[in-house]
């Protein structure tokens, strides 16, 4: 049983912008109002740098692929902070391609979940997408925004996925059942200027975790290969045992 | 023709037995009557027979008044005795052995399976129905009629019967039935006490056949509702919850709460402390000593139901210490709460309205059966013009909801009514309203639960409390941002407890908190309001401040990318307001969009930039007042949140599961999870920290 209790007060909740009195929104707002109330920094809005925004595609799933196809449809679960992950990955046919509304993914773009896993933000740089070969169709769960000339999209997204960045979308999130972020919230995400103006410094300083964060992911696929292994390996050593007792 | 009554038996049936000679070998002896019928097939016909051998004088009979045989005989032949229940004052020891009482004897398993037959019979196989739930209803008013109705010693209305040994059809028990429903609702429900049963709308045949009635008989006509010796249950309240909750199509917005979040929200409001002040400090002509209440979505009542539930038993419980010697006190208590005048007191104080006429004849219902006899229930939209209530008949000695209305204020433009302490409510959600007949009673406009707030705060005395259902989205979401203000200036908050999205499933997942607030007083209203407007002023003054810095025009501006730090530059000049805003609003509040250097360097851009500053500050003003306001004094609520609420219900039924909101007990101290029913708690642990209402209780909300 856990009992959330939140002390609040209308001075408070009228410091963000919907003035919203619920007890999701007091939760995660307190654990990251420290950094958004900071004076001393100058904030503007995220929607200055992005150009066009919209959700992802609703696709049926008569549209789905059996087999492996280069049209990789991306939801909410294959976005991390850290890349795209290809467990449980769904591919379209070609005919999605002539659907009207179809629009695929490009690269300097931040792609931001908006249900479920709330407010994680990967850009379309990543060296887990690969353009070359694949075309990336987002699902309706998640927001996508083309970022604009001279911004950086690694830039965006690794600000998004600061631990402060993420409570904020987590309490803005709202809905009669479902909780979701909408794009004006995106739109009105506060941003530190100085990520803006002086982009190049904080993009090194992201390429660098960036780099990290790839190391470890080979290593965990490295173990997680050595792991099926060993599955592989205690099957048939119990296999044989089997075998043996029945000679 | 006409009723049978004892003095009908002595002068028509004994006087000539006893008394002249060619009658006194009667070995039957009969009498029979025929009630109003309704329409030309109907018939009516009563017949009460009386066995000589059994009482031979009137004397003998008078004792229990039973009739020995109610069925007639035909000519020259031995009366066929056929099982009849007969309402029996318990001291019969000359009884035809086919003559019985009703069964009171039995438990919870006993009114499940009727209700299951009942329902296989008569929902099984389609969706619900409430056309079908209206006639029920209807049924099953008409049983309760008749249990409370019937004279001792005479047969039940409410039964399949026989005439001259043959069973009755079904269109004749039918019109039995719809005949005695008639009554009940001239009775019950009806504000006009000389209706003619020929003009009340009894039972639809077509809509609920001749069928469905008769099958509806013969699975209730053995059990007695009225009297039940097992447990203690109040067994018709029970059954009616389950036929509530079952056989009524929850829709439209409309979602029946559960008893657990009620009597959660019955307890957060300190009912027994309203009470207990209001009884010793009463209305100035000493007249009202008990808090007015009202519903008005009361959808079945459950809202109501439990209020007075809890009201009379927190006063059977401390009505003596509550009076403390103070005899105008226990007066009062005696004379409308107590023993035989229990729910007395539910007349003059408990309200209830619903849009809905099946609705509202449930809550009736609902409310009869749990010992209001009179409600003040009303078939009525709970938004209507307050001035429509006046063509409502009353059963109190005040049309409250139409007297005395107050005219706008100052802080408020519409009228009200001032004149409840409570209100308990689960509003409609989301159900489109025709908006034009409101405008003239309500500032704020949105959807159906935005009104009722608004409503509920025309009601309510300064002070009066609330304790509502909303849904989450209320609280949350960015469209209903202005109806929130109307909630931050017009209420002071205390709780907002969130549910978790199963409490109304299986029907929706919508998200729901309740909302607990007080109206805020008279002199709270107009200290806010002036404040208002004094920090409006102030923010024109702060916005022109700001605003007056960028140039009207783009002559004295500088758009050369290579000055940007010169004086008249764009990009100090936009630096000079953002660093403006911050000082002038405090850091934050505004949030000016970013201009990469290509745009803000355009001078053809300018007028776009200079629109979307003044717009951003501009967009910043009612919450900007409202927290300058809200400072003086700063005003403290609580958010809470909880994962359990007691019960988990599918569309296979429910679990128990363990309750965050409170500690319930039943009678045998047993703590108990789903409060189905009313009768089954009997003390709520107010002090388990390990509950939202102990936390609560501890910070002393409404002090």
């Amino acid at each position: 049983m856990a009992i959330v209790l939140e002390k609040n007060s209308i001075d408070y909740i009228s410091n963000f912008s919907p003035i919203r009195c619920d007890t999701h929104f007091k939760y995660n707002i307190k654990q990251a109002d420290k950094f958004f109330s900071n004076t001393k920094i100058i904030w503007v809005s995220l929607g200055s740098v992005l150009g066009e925004i919209q959700n992802g595609m609703n696709i049926s799933t008569e549209y789905y692929s059996m087999e492996k196809t280069d049209i990789l449809y991306l939801s909410v679960s294959q976005i991390k902070e850290y890349g795209l992950i290809d467990k449980n990955q769904n591919f379209l046919t070609e005919d999605t391609r002539y659907l009207k509304n179809f629009f695929e993914l490009g690269p300097n773009m931040v792609i931001i979940t908006r249900s479920g896993t709330i407010g994680v933000g990967l850009s379309t740089n990543h060296p887990s997408f690969n353009f070359d070969e694949n075309t990336y169709v987002a699902s309706g769960f998640v927001i996508t925004a083309k970022i604009k000339e001279g911004f950086s999209a690694n830039v965006i997204a690794n600000y998004i996925n600061l631990f402060d960045v993420q409570k904020y979308l987590t309490a803005m999130a709202a809905g009669a059942c479902q909780k979701n972020i909408a794009q004006p919230t995106i739109q009105n995400l506060p941003i530190p200027e100085v990520l803006l103006t002086t982009k190049t410094s904080f993009d090194k300083y992201f390429s660098e975790y960036e780099k990290e964060s790839l190391k470890i992911i080979g290593s965990l696929n490295k173990l997680e290969k050595r792991l099926v292994e060993l599955k592989n390996d205690i099957s048939n050593s119990i296999k044989n045992k089997i075998f043996e007792f029945y000679k | 023709m006409g009723g049978t009554d004892d003095s009908s038996i002595k002068k028509q049936l004994f006087d000539p037995f006893e008394g002249i000679v060619k009658y006194s070998t009667a070995k039957y002896l009969f009498h029979l009557s025929v009630d109003v019928p309704l329409n030309k097939e109907d018939f009516p016909l009563k017949c009460i027979g009386i066995d000589t051998k059994l009482a031979d004088s009137y004397k003998e009979w008078e004792k229990t008044k039973t009739p020995h045989l109610v069925d007639l005989v035909k000519s020259n032949e031995k009366p066929q005795i056929q099982s009849v229940y007969i309402k029996l004052s318990g001291k019969e020891d000359k009884l035809g052995e086919k003559l019985k009482d009703l069964d009171d004897n039995f438990g919870t398993d006993r009114i499940k399976r009727i209700w299951s037959n009942i329902w296989d019979y008569i929902w099984g196989g389609t969706l619900e129905d409430n056309k079908k739930f209206e006639n029920f209803n209807k049924v099953l008013l008409a049983k309760i009629y008749d249990e409370r109705k019937t004279k001792i010693g005479t047969p039940y209305v409410f039964q399949r019967k026989y005439k001259g040994g043959i069973v009755q059809t079904d269109i004749e028990l039918a019109n039995d039935i719809d005949l005695l429903y008639r009554k009940a609702y001239r009775e019950y429900l009806s504000k006009d006490k000389s209706i003619e049963l020929i003009n009340v709308k009894g039972i639809d045949f077509k809509e609920f056949q001749t069928n469905l009635i008769a099958k509806c008989v013969e699975l209730l006509q053995s059990i007695s509702f009225h009297q039940n010796r097992f447990k203690h249950l109040d067994t018709l309240g029970e059954f009616y919850e389950t036929v509530i909750r079952s056989a009524f199509k929850q829709t439209k917005g409309l979602f029946l709460t559960h008893p657990n979040i009620v009597l959660f929200i019955l307890s957060v409001l300190d009912i027994e402390e309203l009470v207990k002040e209001k009884l010793k400090n009463p209305d100035e002509d000493n007249r009202y000593r008990l808090p007015f209440v009202i519903d008005p979505s009361c959808g079945t009542g459950t809202f109501l139901v439990l209020y007075m539930q809890y009201v009379q038993k927190y006063i059977e419980r401390n009505h003596k210490k509550i009076s403390g010697g103070d005899e105008d006190i226990s007066d009062f208590i005696e004379r409308n709460m107590l023993d035989k005048h229990a729910f007395k007191w539910v007349i003059d104080y408990v309200h209830g309205l619903d849009n809905e006429p099946v609705l509202a004849t449930a809550c009736q219902i609902n409310m009869i059966l749990h010992g209001d006899g009179s409600t003040n229930i009303y078939n009525a939209d709970g938004l209507d013009d307050f001035n429509e209530y006046s063509k409502m008949e009353v059963i109190g000695a005040v049309n409250i909801l139409s007297s005395n209305i107050s005219e706008p204020k100052c802080y408020y433009s519409k009228k009200s009514l001032n004149k409840f302490d409570i209100i308990i409510s689960n509003p409609p959600f989301s159900v489109n309203i025709n908006k034009n007949d409101l405008q003239n009673n309500f500032e704020i406009t949105g959807k159906s639960e935005a009104y009722f707030l608004e409503r509920w705060y025309q009601l309510l005395k300064p002070g009066g409390r609330i304790g509502v259902v909303l849904p989450e989205s209320f609280f949350s979401v960015e469209e209903e941002v202005e109806r929130r203000i109307f909630l931050y200036t017009h209420f002071n908050i205390k709780a907002i407890v969130s549910l978790p999205n199963h409490a109304f499933q299986p029907h929706t997942t919508t998200s729901t908190s309740l909302l607990f607030a007080s109206k805020k007083t008279t002199k709270e209203e107009e200290v806010f309001n002036e404040l208002w407007q004094h920090f409006s002023v102030e923010f024109d003054k702060k916005y022109n401040k700001i605003t007056e810095n960028i140039p009207s025009g783009r002559e004295s501006i500088d758009f050369n990318i290579k000055n940007r730090n010169d004086v008249k530059s764009i990009f100090k000049i936009l630096h000079k307001i953002e660093e403006l805003s911050n000082k002038v609003f405090g850091a934050g509040f505004v949030v000016l969009p970013y201009y990469e250097d290509k745009f803000l360097f355009d001078e053809d851009n300018f007028n776009k930039i200079k629109k979307s500053i003044r717009d951003t500050i501009a967009s910043i003003k009612n919450r900007w007042i409202l927290h300058q306001v809200s400072l003086k004094p700063k005003h403290i609520f609580y958010n809470f949140s909880i994962d359990e609420i007691g019960y988990k219900a599918g569309k296979k039924g429910s679990k128990d599961k363990p309750n965050d909101l409170m500690s319930i007990f039943g009678s045998d101290g047993k703590k108990l999870y789903n409060i189905k029913y009313s009768h089954t708690w009997d003390t709520i642990d107010t002090n388990d920290k390990e509950t939202v209402l102990g936390l609560i209780k501890d910070l002393r909300l409404w002090q």
